[in-house]
């Protein structure tokens, strides 16, 4: 049933959410501070915000756990399309396989090209621009990972063994995302910004998704299989 | 295509799902992407308020990676 999948996927998420949130607030928000700091010290004036520094931290959580709700219940309807296709043997492993490949192709694969940017880094009169690429880029990370996917079934059917076809399917995943990242306009310039800290950021951007991700698979994962257990049609 | 993921039906999902799947990914595009400048050709003034949205998960949407100011 889609119904409990979705349920399954919201919960998760939002716990997912709620810890990626956690680890944003301790190892992401420090480097964030330092970076307004050099925002308000580099154009002289402290300019006037709609919220406070203390209540965007609590906004934090807000956006990871929404973010959280809301990618959770797409992965629960998607894993109800998936289940039945997916190799690994239990609903455990089933749901940690689909939530790194969705990893891969939603986040991991657009951050090596248009990583994340600290506050002052962007050019606010680009950010459609800037927006609408980096989704673009989703998209089709996601649609090259689905493809390498759907390839490696094909081979799979055909006989492959198994090392010629990860091989195969890696090969042509790596081409994909070369020309995608060949094709789509360039990263912008960070306009000498902090090398250092601008990697200190990008890192604990890296690490919040890593923890979002891996959450969400574990979590609902094991929710699945305590349904199983508890023998509640799925 | 069909063939290749196994697929018995044409569609598992029933529509309401589509439905779902649709809100979700609205809602996600909306926290993720809007300041009231970016929704302002879709909603005209109406835009205004999602800049308070906007605001408020700004440290979200920095350390979630998306693309910001």
């Amino acid at each position: 049933m889609v119904s409990a999948y979705l349920r399954r996927g919201m919960a998760a998420g939002l716990l997912a959410g709620l810890l990626a949130g956690l680890f944003a607030f301790f190892v992401g928000e420090p480097t964030l501070d330092r970076a307004i700091a050099l925002e308000e010290a580099s154009s002289g004036a402290h300019h006037e915000e709609v919220f406070s520094r203390s209540t965007q931290k609590a906004g934090l959580f807000f956006a990871t756990g929404l973010f959280g709700v809301t990618v959770g219940g797409v992965f629960g309807i998607s894993y109800s399309v998936f289940r039945e296709r997916l190799a690994a043997d239990s609903d455990f492993k089933r749901s940690v396989s689909l939530a790194g490949a969705v990893f891969a192709g939603a986040f991991l694969i657009p951050f090596l090209k248009y990583p994340a940017n600290p506050p002052s880094v962007g050019d606010p009169a680009t950010i459609r621009e800037r927006t609408a690429t980096y989704f673009t880029l989703v998209a089709l990370s996601l649609l090259a990972v689905f493809l390498a996917w759907l390839a490696a079934r094909a081979l799979k059917s055909r006989g492959m063994d198994a090392l010629r076809r990860r091989l195969l399917v890696g090969a042509g995943l790596v081409v994909a995302v070369s020309v995608l990242f060949l094709v789509l306009p360039a990263a912008p310039s960070t306009h000498g910004f902090p090398s250092g800290l601008l990697w200190a950021f990008r890192l604990s951007s890296f690490g919040t998704q890593v923890v979002f991700w891996a959450g969400l698979g574990l979590l609902f994962g094991l929710l699945c299989e305590r349904a199983n257990r508890k023998g509640v049609a799925a | 295509m069909e063939k290749i993921l196994g697929l018995r039906h044409p569609s598992t999902l029933p529509l309401w799902s589509w439905l779902v799947l649709a809100l979700l990914l609205l809602a996600l595009l909306i926290l993720l992407s809007a300041s009231g400048d970016l929704l302002v050709p879709l909603l005209g003034r109406a835009a205004g308020p999602f800049d308070y949205l906007h605001e408020f998960a700004h440290d979200g949407r920095h350390l979630l990676g998306v693309p910001c100011h």
